[in-house]
């Protein structure tokens, strides 16, 4: 009869401890995005609240879209021959959609532009010329509203080439080549 | 209830609080600052990149439009948060302009943007270079690209 109290007890107190470090993590989290905020208010220099507001919006579109590039290229890189996955194509057009900030809007279009031209050069080396054709024609767009001065095909090609082989380490650059 | 299940309880209340509080608002500050320091460091790089391939590439128009763009965001972190980076970037995305402004004859813009980057430059602590040092520095690192 002792044991079984001394059971019910314990079990309590397990389940008070445990529920209460579950409500203590969730307020540490509020208190620390509490604080990161408060930090982020104090260094605005002199510039106002929407200035700042708008400058962490730009911030944080870059940094998707920095990421975006690079999680395209790695996943590129990785693969022998260098095929883009038409989800990874379509993954980069819907993001383009949700991009609002007039200063990253370019940066994606040329991003965009730069994974037609890396699709058309695969699609090029699978055989599929029209498809090709396709991919190179929508860079061309982007490139031309981008106010471009050149953007012909053999010029994107070794554009995107040179972006390709940034990603790619030196032993896998040889590897590719041949 | 007795009282040593009372205190028994209570004290399981305000361990299990202040473990779980600390422990996650250790985690998370440091997520946060970890995240806040990389973003100030990547973000700008796509926009760096972007600017100087419209410079390279793009009409005159467009490539300023890019460098302006770059400047003013660079010019806001610059106000939120004091680094070298910065002023650095700045220096050379006012000469690259300035390069712009030069090659349609239109010098007394170049020289104001050559104002600016000469006093970004000199906020980097480096000695007051003229603007002719500035221009030549910068077509030796855009040449090497």
């Amino acid at each position: 009869m002792k044991v079984g109290r001394i059971g019910v007890w314990f079990s309590l107190t397990l389940a008070i401890f445990l529920l209460s470090g579950w409500l203590g993590s969730t307020l540490g989290a509020r208190a620390a995005v509490y604080r990161y905020r408060s930090a982020q208010n104090r260094r605005l220099g002199t510039l106002s609240a929407p200035e700042h507001a708008h400058l962490e919006s730009v911030l944080d579109e870059l940094q998707s879209i920095g990421f975006l590039r690079l999680t395209f290229l790695i996943t590129l890189t990785d693969n022998k021959p260098l095929v883009p996955r038409p989800e990874q194509l379509w993954k980069i057009d819907a993001f383009r959609r949700k991009v609002a900030t007039a200063e990253a809007k370019p940066v994606m279009e040329m991003n965009l532009a730069l994974a037609d031209v890396v699709a058309a050069i695969a699609e090029e080396r699978q055989g599929n010329i029209d498809r090709a054709a396709d991919d190179i024609r929508s860079a061309q767009a982007l490139y031309r509203s981008l106010g471009w001065r050149d953007y012909s095909e053999e010029k994107l090609k070794a554009l995107a080439q040179r972006e390709l082989d940034k990603g790619t380490p030196h032993w896998q650059r040889s590897q590719n080549a041949k | 209830m007795t009282p040593a299940a009372k205190v028994t309880y209570l004290s399981a209340l305000l361990i299990g609080l202040s473990v779980g509080l600390l422990l996650e608002f250790r985690n998370r500050s440091n997520a946060l600052e970890s995240y806040d320091e990389g973003r100030l460091i990547t973000a700008p790089i796509g926009l760096r990149d972007f600017s100087q391939l419209q410079y390279m590439h793009a009409d005159s128009e467009n490539a300023k439009t890019a460098l302006l763009t770059y400047a003013s965001v660079l010019e806001a972190m610059e106000e939120a948060r004091a680094a070298k980076t910065e002023k650095f970037e700045l220096s050379l995305t006012y000469t690259r302009l300035a390069l712009l402004e030069d090659q349609v004859n239109n010098l007394e813009q170049s020289h104001a943007y050559m104002t600016k980057a000469r006093y970004w430059n000199s906020a980097l602590g480096n000695r007051d270079y003229s603007e002719s040092e500035l221009k030549a520095a910068l077509m030796k690192i855009d040449g090497r690209q």
